[in-house]
């Protein structure tokens, strides 16, 4: 994978190092329920799938910058 | 028959199946489907234990959502693995490191003790781990029958013994088969991928039922539980102390996912390909996410089902099937947690029994002259026998260490103690992969720093709970000191144990790497380590030279040394394709640095690189080395792989200039017969007109009494050979001028139109007398162009007598047009003869065409007339071709760049 994609993958760290810490948790962290889900557990989901989703398509074009040569 | 036998029959039927798995997979470990990044992935997943299976469901029963700190980190980690992991494996790949302990090592120069040191860190961390599983295991089995197995009774009536050893047999059979454990064990990983696939689908199985099946889905659970009198603290983070636990635990398992032993051995080890990274940085969250997606379902679900603590919540996931009646559901989730705790034993006991041996046995084995001596002849079968030996005595600890020592612990205390204690690798291990300045005595530093923070703030309160030492150490401090209480170290009081052990132990063994490291200095064989190790990407191809070695040694020495342990027929192939690779005559007497280096580096896969280092000086002579010599020797190393790079690009820039050259010899070969074809036609054409003079010339000169008119007549015809003579052999000189580049052509700015008028002034006299209609048609605002007007009008004046040629015989019709094109200027003359046919068109510049082509009526010329036109053009940078108008005859027009202002 290119230095590019290395550094896409080192800010995705460090951004969602930040989302998954004060103060940005304490936004969701209050103990309500959204449609019967709780708050925070909604957030941390989304930041979760999110990861996983971005890893996925940040690889994927890793993968695919290195099979067309650059 | 009872259940507890169903459950009997079924973990053993489980294992059987585990050894015919294991057992395929080393038959088709050659096959390249079975080194697949999915395997990868999965095989990462033995970070689920049965600490996850049984423990996360008890952690957030009571305690909410702070079990998620355990995933937290692994997830963020996950993006970091192509920087992180990659580059560990890279390292250990090129230094042939097999485990944690050996990695650091090989850092501070393959020193034995910090080896050792960092191995029995291991064992105090892991060993406690390991008996957590088998406890997790029994508490399991007791849940279904409370009869046949009791912790208190003999071993032979304990359901954890006959486990234990039915591990020790598997882990010896498929964990350490090979002498050379940097080799692959294919048949291990595909277990452990399985197992991981085993206990994720038992526990989303558990997950469906327990949400679908005993409620009405996710929301039914937690409006539910909404009534619960704790229900706000299980769903939230606690603000006051919640956040900085929070941070301090997901830093802890930041740390574990890379350094603990079994997480090392899966990832880096077993590794097969760097690029199964690239699918574990998304599959192995999303693997995560599915464990976990249950837990605070099933874990709320429990707290209604079963309120006011009457069960613990670490038996829930196995209580509520059973409470159902649902035996079935129970047995699937029983073989998850059993495959939990299987895989993660299995893995453990063979990074650990690796570490004890290179680290611990082998060391001792050499120190000892005794039973160097003694063991001698048969080191390879020792060193083998010794790992065997060790897995089950591994084994044995930690289910001793079960049966009379952890009992009163909560699944989750120890196994977050054991993260803290090998997270103390941190420093020494990922700071020394990024920062050259960490040496050996920063590395011991930090080691102990860490190790006795680690033992004084979490587990001196562990054995005091235990009962094994008075509490007055926990309430009043070490030495009656209060600011030295362990759980309130320095006076400040957390209120989570584990994340203010870790943060102390943290900080001071952090403090400890950084400070000691700059305060003392390297030896040299560390800094070419720090200097391999950091810059691993740069030397990793060059390995062999980038380590600086001198001294004596001879090759057979060498290999006997290495016959000892790998035999003699593995050690004669490698040397074989070392010798291959790096062009090492056959026959060489004296090992070279390189033959050196390489030796060790295979030593170190079946010895562990400290013990490779101290075999490989007592079998060579070595000198002392400067330190000026290992920097030289690594900046020639990094000059070697540049010029290797520039040489690569030298070679192809020659490939490409030999191609041209190849071309330009070809185009060359083609001139010179288009020359030896040029002489050959002039002097054709020079010999019509020569013979027609002499035979004309010979006439007159015999017959004297010719008639004048008849003489008159011929003399005439000689004249006009003689101009035509004289006109070739003007355009030939012209040509040869133009061509060698000798003619200057002055330019000047010029307006087109004035020199078509020039030119048909010239021969306005000759068309009328031949009766052609001459038109033009010029352009009113044609732009200026930068142009020779002589030797314009000489293009113009030879594509009208051109076209004079080739017109219609009796209604000739010439055109002069000119008109702006593109940014150029453009002339065309156009006749209504014949016609140039398509296929000509192109040919017709070249010399003598007309001559060449004998099918064309041949008209009056040279034929270098559109030839010199070209090269006129040409000079002018401009173009010029040749068309047939729209109804007959043919346009030949050129083309001039506009003047650019």
């Amino acid at each position: 994978m290119s230095k590019k994609v290395v550094t896409y993958l080192t800010v995705i760290f460090v951004a969602f190092a930040l989302a998954l810490h004060y103060p940005f948790i304490a936004i969701a962290n209050k103990p309500i329920l959204v449609y019967g889900f709780p708050a925070f557990l909604i957030y941390l989901t989304f930041v979760w799938v999110l990861l996983i989703v971005v890893g996925f398509l940040v690889v994927r074009k890793g993968t695919s910058d290195d099979t067309h040569g650059y | 028959m009872g259940i507890e036998w169903v459950v009997i029959i079924l973990s053993s039927a489980y294992l059987g199946l585990l050894f015919v798995i294991a057992g395929w997979a080393e038959k088709n470990a050659n096959k390249q489907w079975l080194s697949n990044p999915y395997i990868y992935a999965l095989s990462l997943a033995v970070y689920c234990t049965a600490w996850t299976f049984y423990g996360s469901v008890g952690r957030a029963a009571n305690q909410g959502l702070d079990f998620l700190t355990t995933y937290m980190g692994p997830i963020l980690m996950a993006p970091l693995f192509w920087l992180v992991l990659r580059k560990i494996i890279r390292i250990c790949k090129a230094q042939r490191i097999t485990s944690i302990a050996d990695f650091i090592s090989a850092r501070y120069g393959k020193s034995l003790f910090l080896g050792a040191f960092a191995t029995i860190i291991c064992i105090l961390a892991i060993i406690p781990y390991i008996s957590i599983q088998l406890k997790a295991i029994s508490s399991s089995f007791r849940i279904f029958s409370a009869d046949v197995a009791g912790s208190k009774g003999l071993f032979f009536n304990d359901s954890a013994f006959y486990l234990m050893v039915i591990l020790a047999v598997f882990t010896i059979f498929f964990g350490s088969r090979k002498i050379d454990a940097s080799q692959k064990n294919t048949g291990l990983i595909t277990v452990v991928a399985f197992e991981s696939l085993f206990k994720l689908f038992a526990f989303v199985v558990l997950g469906f039922y327990v949400t679908y099946g005993l409620f009405n889905g996710f929301s039914d659970i937690f409006i539910k539980s909404s009534e619960l009198p704790y229900f706000e603290r299980l769903i939230t983070i606690d603000p006051v102390d919640g956040y900085g636990d929070w941070f301090w635990l997901n830093i802890l398992s930041f740390l574990a996912i890379i350094l603990l032993p079994r997480q090392f051995h899966v990832a880096v080890k077993e590794n097969n390909d760097e690029n199964h990274l690239k699918k574990a940085i998304w599959l192995f969250p999303l693997y995560l996410f599915l464990i976990n997606v249950f837990v605070l379902p099933i874990a709320l679900g429990g707290n209604l089902l079963f309120p006011g603590n009457s069960v613990d919540a670490d038996t829930y996931v196995l209580v509520m099937p059973l409470a159902q009646g649902n035996t079935f559901l129970a047995l699937l989730v029983f073989l998850g947690g059993f495959s939990a705790a299987t895989s993660m034993i299995i893995v453990s006991t063979s990074a650990l029994s690796i570490m004890i041996s290179n680290n611990l046995m082998i060391p001792g084995i050499l120190r000892s002259e005794f039973l160097s001596k003694k063991l001698n002849p048969q080191l390879n079968k020792v060193v083998l026998r010794g790992r065997q030996l060790m897995i089950v005595v591994m084994l044995m600890l930690a289910y001793l260490y079960y049966k009379y020592i952890g009992q009163p612990f909560p699944l989750v205390s120890i196994g977050l103690i054991s993260f803290v204690g090998v997270a103390q690798f941190a420093p020494s291990a990922i700071g020394g992969m990024f920062w050259k300045g960490g040496n050996y005595k920063g590395a011991i530093a930090s080691l102990t720093v860490g190790f006795l923070v680690w033992m004084f703030t979490l587990v001196l309160p562990t054995i005091v709970n235990a009962k094994l030492i008075d509490a007055t150490i926990l309430n009043e401090g070490l030495f009656g000191l209060s600011w030295l209480k362990p759980q309130a170290f320095l006076g400040v009081d957390f209120s989570n144990n584990v994340s203010q052990g870790f943060m102390w132990s943290i900080l001071c063994n952090g403090l400890a790497y950084v400070g000691v490291s700059a305060l003392t200095s390297q030896s040299i064989k560390e800094t070419n380590q720090a200097e391999v190790f950091v810059d691993i990407f740069k030397y990793s191809t060059v390995y062999e030279s980038a380590i600086v070695w001198k001294g004596q040694a001879f090759i057979t020495d060498i290999k006997n040394l290495l016959s000892m342990f790998l035999g003699k027929r593995r050690t004669d192939l490698a040397f074989e394709r070392f010798s291959d690779r790096n062009a090492i005559e056959q026959g060489t007497i004296e090992a070279d640095f390189r033959v050196v280096n390489f030796a060790e580096k295979l030593l170190s896969g079946a010895v562990g690189s400290a013990s490779a280092r101290v075999l490989m000086s007592s079998v060579v002579k070595e000198e002392e080395i400067k330190l000026e010599e290992v920097f030289n020797i690594l900046q020639e190393t990094q000059r070697y792989i540049t010029d290797n790079k520039e040489l690569k690009k030298k070679s192809v820039e020659l490939e490409t200039a030999g191609v041209k050259l190849r071309q330009a010899n070809k185009e060359l070969t083609k001139l010179d017969e288009l020359k030896d074809e040029f002489i050959s036609t002039v002097t054709h054409e020079m010999r019509t007109p020569i013979t027609s003079i002499r035979a004309l010339s010979e006439i007159i000169n015999d017959n004297e009494d010719l008639k004048t008119e008849e003489r008159a007549k011929f003399l005439d015809t000689i004249v006009e050979e003689t101009k035509r003579m004289e006109r070739l052999i003007n355009q030939v000189l012209d040509l040869e001028k133009i061509e060698s580049g000798k003619l200057e052509i002055p330019f000047s700015t010029i307006h087109l139109n004035d020199v078509a008028n020039e030119s048909v002034r010239k021969v306005k006299q000759l068309i009328s007398e031949k009766g052609i209609a001459l038109s033009t048609n010029l352009h009113g605002k044609l732009p200026l162009v930068k142009g020779n007007r002589d030797r314009l009008v000489q293009v113009i004046l030879n594509l009208m007598s051109n076209a004079i040629k080739f017109c219609d015989n009796s209604n000739g019709e010439i055109t002069i047009t000119t008109s702006t094109r593109n940014g150029s200027v453009e002339l065309s003359v156009s006749d209504n003869g014949p016609g140039v046919p398509k296929d000509s068109q192109k040919l017709i510049f070249e010399a003598f065409y007309q001559a060449k082509n004998q099918t064309l009526k041949k008209p009056e010329g040279s034929g270098l007339g559109l030839t010199i036109c070209k090269k006129i053009i040409d000079k002018h940078e401009g173009s010029i071709w040749i068309e047939n108008g729209a109804e007959s005859g043919a346009v030949v027009a050129f083309s001039l760049p506009k003047l650019k202002l």
